[in-house]
């Protein structure tokens, strides 16, 4: 059971990775964007292109990469459409992510390809009877770190305030002379440094790359922030760990017979909590109902 | 939160909209039912393949052998003094996608359709084109599904059913001496729910063997601990590995670095090396697979078929399966120019009464009620700090070759 609770604090901190890149844009412009997946699959790639360097350099072009297709994704698609229906908006995350896939797909092929990063990190040791991966480790304690980091830049800093004041009302913030571009453009930056800090655990535990390999990250963070409560980014990282627990949990427990079923009862346990909290685990009444 | 549903439902159908679209419309037109001798021109063969998606890596090999093999016929004058001709068109790795591009490709005059090397993506293009009398041959499909009773007289797989791969590797198991093996099972597609139970069969039904614990691995899953856990605590000496890239070589990176080496049993899946720099130095991995592509196969036709592959594409041949497309064309020429015509019905007698012959691939026949190939030789493959050679040759559960 303690074993199970470890694997799912770590898979849960990927989780939370993932879940806060997309948190973070639909609480400040009601953004629900497709295409994180595919900045997380950018940075795969990036991990690729820039494997033969020292890997600290490399982690850092990674996310610099990464924050920067963020930023040209804000910049190019996302702020001509900014203030317009939810429907547009998310039709075009659609259109980015097809069209980014399709990018990738004609420069790289469609090939799967492999790669070994913090292949150093792959042992594992022994703490208190259990065994944790130290990959598992790096993942708990940076994912603690950014929360920890993230929770004070959005209340210590001038621009996380302004972002704050901006998720709770962004035509009354505007009005108060918050600056809507510097603002939206930030949490691109930030959901791009997420993305890229998600991709490169993503592909120290797979070691594998494809062209469609961000639907599934960007299907768990939606499901992770729906889960903890739209509209608070905190509830957001306490959905994904409460996702990778249930996920832990069933891998573990069921029986041979069901376990093909594995998601569809993840999925049956999420409309049951909803069923008894429609704004998510710690959502506002107010807010967004389910 | 309403919203945000109505948002995701229009999101997705929108996608699919999207999807549909790229496959192009569906037309009748393009049906060879006609029982006429063979038309004027080029006979033009329907590529139902993935060229994108995660099903690309395994259709590239089986498409551009049949290229070779087209080049091949062309050369000697074509079949019956007609040039086959390739059309292409992609499925992206979409089971809900084949229908569509079966369709388009027989719309642009497909005579024969070749189809995606798996059962559950290559069934939708293999049922367009058998519903038009038109047959239809997956190059690498194992399934034992891909046969008469669920997909008609008219579908035909060159690949050899997962079972007889996998009876191979659970004697291979047993003759190196592991008695006790764990299997790791991926229920996403029939080829490896197919390919564990008949290592299961096969293993268990040896003196002193037993299966002593599987469990389920899912493509999706980015942790393996809770399994590898229950593997270290079985005892197993032995594990079989039923799954595919790149779930597999997940599952595989995290085994090994998790400090477990026991030796792991595959399948053919899993040929080539494409996925072997997210394991480094791994040890102690066997598969089956058509041929060795390293130059080291027992056979020289083989060799000279994956050098020759290497000089036309620039590049070596990702897995073995290149093989079996080519010898796809290789058996669909054998049979139009016996039937002398591309009519559904007649070619598959044809195919059906041509006997057992030799391809690139190894022996190949057909009969009325079997269209996938039941018995062929499996060469094992080994790897070895990252080195992938040949270390046996099994065939029908019985070594017949060492190395």
């Amino acid at each position: 059971m303690a074993q199970n609770l470890v694997n799912a604090l770590s898979l849960g901190s990927l989780y939370a990775l993932i879940a806060l890149g997309v948190a973070l844009l639909f609480s400040i412009m009601g953004l629900i964007n497709f295409a994180h997946g595919e900045l997380i699959m950018i940075g795969g790639y990036a991990l690729l292109w820039f494997s033969s360097l020292p890997f600290a350099v490399t982690a850092v072009l990674v996310v610099a990469v990464v924050i920067g297709f963020g930023l040209a994704m804000e910049r190019l698609a996302f702020r001509s459409v900014r203030g317009a229906s939810g429907e547009t908006l998310l039709m075009t995350s659609f259109a980015l992510s097809l069209f980014i896939q399709g990018g990738v797909l004609l420069f790289e092929g469609a090939d799967p390809k492999s790669t070994d990063v913090l292949g150093n990190l792959g042992a594992s040791v022994k703490v208190a009877g259990l065994s944790v991966g130290k990959l598992d480790f790096a993942i708990i304690g940076v994912t603690a770190v950014l929360l920890a980091g993230l929770a004070w830049f959005l209340r210590a800093t001038s621009l996380g305030v302004q972002m704050r004041a901006a998720a709770e009302d962004f035509t009354m913030a505007r009005a108060l002379g918050v600056r809507a571009n510097l603002v939206v453009a930030s949490a691109f930056g930030v959901s791009g440094a997420f993305a890229g800090i998600a991709a490169i655990f993503l592909v120290a535990s797979t070691g594998s790359l494809t062209p469609s390999m961000g639907l599934r990250p960007v299907l768990v963070g939606f499901v992770a922030i729906v889960l903890g409560g739209l509209g608070r980014l905190w509830a957001a990282a306490l959905g994904a760990y409460v996702l990778a627990l249930l996920t832990v949990m069933l891998q573990a427990y069921l029986p041979g017979g069901v376990a093909p079923y594995q998601d569809a009862l993840v999925y049956l346990g999420i409309v049951v909590i909803l069923m008894f909290r429609p704004h998510g685990i710690a959502g506002r009444p107010g807010a967004v109902r389910v | 939160m309403r919203r945000t549903v109505l948002h995701l439902t229009a999101g997705i159908l929108g996608l699919s909209v999207a999807a549909a679209g790229c496959g192009g419309g569906a037309d009748d037109s393009g049906t060879s039912s006609a029982k006429a001798k063979l038309p004027d021109g080029a006979i033009v063969i329907g590529m139902a393949v993935a060229r994108s998606g995660f099903a690309a890596a395994y259709d590239l090999g089986p498409a551009r052998g049949a290229e070779l093999a087209v080049a091949d016929i062309n050369a000697r004058g074509g079949v019956k003094g007609h040039r086959l001709e390739l059309k292409y068109g992609d499925t992206k790795s979409d089971r809900a996608l084949g229908t569509t591009v079966g369709l388009d490709l027989l719309s642009q005059g497909a005579k024969v359709m070749f189809v995606t090397c798996d059962f559950d993506l290559g069934s939708p293009a293999t049922i367009a084109a058998t519903s038009k009398k038109v047959v239809a041959v997956s190059p690498c499909a194992g399934s034992s599904q891909f046969d008469v009773p669920t997909l008609g007289p008219l579908a035909y797989s060159m690949g050899t059913k997962s079972a007889a791969g996998a009876t191979n590797m659970a004697q291979f198991a047993y003759d190196k001496g592991y008695k006790k093996a764990y299997l790791w099972r991926d229920p996403s597609i029939t080829h490896t729910k197919e390919t564990c139970a008949a290592f299961e069969s096969t293993f268990g039904a040896q003196p002193q063997a037993k299966v002593v614990g599987s469990d389920t691995i899912q493509q999706k899953d980015t942790s393996f601990a809770g399994q590898i856990a229950r593997l270290r605590a079985s005892g197993a000496d032995v594990l079989e590995l039923c799954s595919y890239n790149p779930g597999a070589g997940t599952a595989l990176r995290q085994l090994r670095a998790a400090g477990v080496d026991i030796p792991v049993m595959s399948n053919i899946a899993m040929d080539g090396n494409y996925w072997l720099k997210g394991v480094p130095n791994l040890k102690n991995f066997y598969y089956d697979a058509f041929g060795s592509l390293y130059g080291d196969d027992p056979r020289k036709d083989v060799n000279d078929f994956f050098a020759r592959y290497k000089a036309k594409f620039g590049e070596p041949s990702v897995t073995s399966y290149s093989l079996t497309g080519y010898a796809t064309i290789q058996m669909l020429a054998k049979a139009i120019e016996t039937a002398d015509t591309t009519s559904g019905p007649a070619l598959a007698k044809a195919i059906d009464t041509l006997g057992t012959y030799e391809t690139i691939a190894g022996p190949t026949g057909y009969k009325t009620m079997q269209h996938i190939v039941t018995e062929r030789p499996s060469v094992i493959m080994s790897v070895e700090g990252g080195r992938i050679s040949p270390a046996a040759t099994y065939a029908g559960g019985r070594k017949t070759k060492e190395g």
